[in-house]
Parts: C-alpha cells; structure tokens; sequence
C-alpha cells in the first residue's frame, strides 16, 4: 500500500513538486478515515473504545496538521490512526468473537449439566 | 618478542573489546526488543502463534526492520516506526486471538448442535419409555381388570355351585328324612313283630305251662293208677286186677280202676290214648297176640261207654313180644300180663305240622 501509494504520489506529482506533498496527505488521510470508520461499523464504540479513542485522537492530529498544510505530518499521523483504525478493528472483531465463544462456552456448559441430570435421573 | 608482543596486543584487544560491550551495548533499542519478546511469547502462544501467521511474519519483518534501523533513524522517525510495528504487532494479536475464538465457538456451536441432538434423543428416549411404562400400566390394568373378571365369574360359578350344593344337600336330606322315614316304619314293625313273637312266646309259654298244668292235674288224677311218666306220655299199667287168666271180659271190679281213668280223660280232653295190650309166654303167640287184641279192645269199649271220644282212642295187642319181666317166674309172669294206657298230650299246635 505505502508502495502503491508513493507510485501514485510520484505520478500526482509530476504535474507540479508543489502539489504532490497536499495529495499524498489528503489520500493517507482519506484512508485514515475509511479505517476508523471501518472500525466503528465493525461496532467498536461498543466493544473497542480505548482503540477507537486512540485512532480518532491520532486521526484529529492529522486533520489538525491538514489545517495548518504541515503534508508531512499529515501524511505519517494519518498512517498511524489508519493503523489505529485497523487495529481498532481487529480487536472489536477478537472482542467480539471472545464473548460469543465465551457465552457459547456457559450455554454448552449449562447443556452438558442439563444432559448429565437427566442422564443420571432417568 | 614478537610474539610476547602480540600477545600482549590481543589481551589488550579483547580487555577493550570486554570494556566496549559492557560500556556501549550495540544491540536493538530496548523498546525493540520489547517488540521482539512479545512476538516470540505470541508465536509460542497456542492460541495466536497457528492463527496469525502471516500477520506474525509481517510485524517481524517491520520489527526486523527497525532493529536494523533503530541506530541510523532520526528521533521522530524512529519513533513512528516504532509505533506502527508497535500496532502491528498488536493486529497480530488480535487477529490471532479472533480466529482463536471463531474457530473455539464453530467447536462450542458444534458441540452444542451435538448435545441438542443428544438432549432430544434422551428426550425421545424418555418419550419413548414413558409411552412403554404408560403401556405396560395399559397392560397391568387389564390384567387386573381380567383378573377382577376372573373373580367375578369364579363368584358366580361358586354361587352357582353353591345352589347346586344346597339342591343337592337338600335331596340328601330329603332322602335321609324318607330313609329315616322308612327305618321308622321298619323299626316300628320290627317292634311290632317283636311284640308279636312276644306275645306268641308268651302265648306259647302260656300254652306250655298250660298243657304242664294239664300234664300235673292228670297225673295228679291218675296218682292212684301208678301212672308214669315216659317219653311217650303218662303211661298207666293195668295188672291182673281187669281180667281174668286167658279171659278178655272185664272183671267187674275192674271197673274201679277204669272209671277213674274215664274221668281223667274227661276232664282233660286235649288227650289222646293208645292202649296196648300184653301177655307173658305161655301159650303161642299168635294166640297171645289175638288175646292181647282182645283185651285192648274190651278197654277201648269201656272206655267208649264211658263217653271218650272213639277217635281219641286205640288200640293194638302186642302178645308176648315186649315182656317187662322174666317169664321164668309165676311173679315175672303176673307182670308182662297187663293192658298198657299211653295217655298222649295231645298239643293242637304239634298236630298242624
């Protein structure tokens, strides 16, 4: 992705120098924005807040950095929530599928006592 | 000296080089090796290390990287690759431990599913023996309600016999009573028949003692004849005093003694008489046996004329046949002649025979 993103970056970049450092901050940003909110459908308000503050902080640092044209900046703290973002993702799908083993786990269990009682009762 | 000298040279080498490592360590910034020891102990981990592998590979290749890295990088450089291998590592983490966890509730939802199955074959099980224990109470019902039916009729077959018993008990006793009935009528005869022959025994011991009394009065009344008692009756024995030698008329006392006999046979005429006549030895016998005739018959004719019965009477002579004394003598001789009266008891019930 950083590859295919910095071809892009050169190729954007020919028209004018000046331009290029705006698009490559816009484009990392656009993709810090798709993660977070790729983790918030993925229901981590629920389920991964800490991460999710996390990446919404590191993706406002980057819009902030946006406000002042500082590209550079913007570019790697957008990097960095889109990291956040994803792995603010991954733990919501973990938490998630942690709860759901974990109930399963006490319905199983509940069951096999169910099974074992009246296996022992009959 | 050469050799002392490079000798010295490489103590002094290593002396240094101890002295470098121990000053200045040359090894990845410590935050690295945090990295490093995270990832090691989550690939040892048995639910990440199988699950993430190829996000492992990638946050060691980061990692890797910045190890190298970590001296030549400026401070901000470092320090963002340092937090983006840091999230990396953490991605592996948590995809490892999602996957862990997916794969352990599809186990669990199988295991479940399995249980389900199980659950609903012990309830069907269960359904199943409670339908065969509510059959076998169907069936102990009807037993009993067979068994109830079995009494039932056994109870009224008993009754049944029972009347039967009673209908027979009754003819028993029917035929008892018309037994009891019958030996009443046979003991009430038997008793009359025993009164009867009590009657005739003493009828018969009436006309025994009767004809004793009749038997004592007549041999009372012929005492003075000498009459004797034999098994042919009384038997009274005439001498010389009827007749004279070789005469049968009577002489005229004769009549004495005769008369009495006369009046004995009159009062007692249930009696019957035989009279014998006997002679002794002189003469033929055939002349005695006439002369014995004759004098019987001269009694029987006395007799007659004294008003006996002629069919109570006989007569027979014997001759000299059955003397009761010796011929020899004058005295023997006066005894065999004689007339012989066998008075008979003449018993009514012994002549029917």
């Amino acid at each position: 992705m950083r590859i295919t993103a910095t071809v892009m970056a050169v190729l954007l970049a020919l028209p004018g120098a000046a331009l290029a450092g705006r698009q490559d901050a816009e484009i990392a940003l656009t993709e810090a924005r798709a993660s977070v909110g790729a983790a918030q459908r993925a229901g981590a308000v629920e389920l991964a807040g800490i991460e999710l503050k996390t990446a919404r902080d590191m993706l406002a640092r980057a819009e902030a950095s946006m406000e002042r044209r500082r590209w550079d900046d913007v570019e790697r703290e957008a990097s960095m929530a889109r990291a956040d973002g994803r792995l603010a993702e991954a733990r919501t799908r973990q938490y998630r599928a942690e709860r759901s083993a974990a109930e399963l786990e006490a319905a199983v269990e509940t069951l096999r006592r169910e099974l074992q009682r009246q296996g022992g009762g009959s | 000296m050469n050799r002392n000298l490079f000798k010295v040279a490489a103590l002094l080498a290593c002396a240094l080089l101890i002295s470098a490592c121990a000053s200045t360590p040359k090894g990845p910034p410590s935050e690295v090796v945090r990295l490093q020891m995270q990832l090691d102990s989550m690939r040892a981990d048995s639910r990440i290390g199988p699950y993430a592998d190829i996000e492992l590979r990638e946050a060691q290749r980061v990692v890797d990287a910045l190890a190298t890295d970590a001296r030549r990088l400026r401070k901000d450089d470092y320090d963002y690759r340092l937090y983006m291998a840091d999230r990396l590592v953490q991605i592996a983490e948590a995809e490892g431990l999602a996957r862990h966890a997916g794969e352990r509730t599809e186990a669990l939802s199988r295991e479940r599913e399995h249980m389900l199955i199980r659950a609903r074959e012990a309830e069907a099980d269960r359904a199943r023996r409670d339908a065969r224990s509510a059959q076998a109470m169907a069936e102990a019902e009807r037993l009993r309600a067979e068994q109830e039916r079995h009494r039932a009729e056994l109870g009224r077959s008993e009754a049944v016999r029972a009347r039967d018993e009673a209908r027979d008990a009754q003819a028993m006793a029917e035929a008892e009573r018309l037994r009891a009935e019958e030996e009443r009528l046979l003991a009430q005869r038997a008793r009359a028949d025993a009164e009867q022959k009590q009657l005739e025994a003493q009828r018969a011991r009436e006309e025994a003692e009767h004809a004793q009394r009749q038997l004592q009065s007549l041999q009372a009344q012929l005492a003075d004849l000498e009459a004797r008692q034999t098994d042919r009756g009384l038997v009274v024995t005439l001498g010389d005093v009827l007749f004279e030698v070789d005469r049968s008329e009577l002489k005229p006392g004769a009549a004495r003694n005769l008369d009495k006999l006369v009046a004995a046979l009159t009062d007692h005429p249930q009696t019957r008489v035989e009279i014998e006549g006997h002679t002794d030895s002189t003469g033929s016998p055939e002349y005695n046996l006439g002369l014995s005739e004759r004098r019987a018959n001269a009694v029987r004719a006395y007799l007659i004329g004294g008003g006996i019965d002629p069919a109570r009477l006989s007569a027979r002579g014997l001759g000299l046949d059955f003397p009761v004394a010796t011929n020899a003598t004058a005295e023997g001789r006066q005894q065999n002649r004689r007339v012989e009266i066998v008075i008979e008891q003449h018993d009514p019930r012994i002549s029917q025979h």
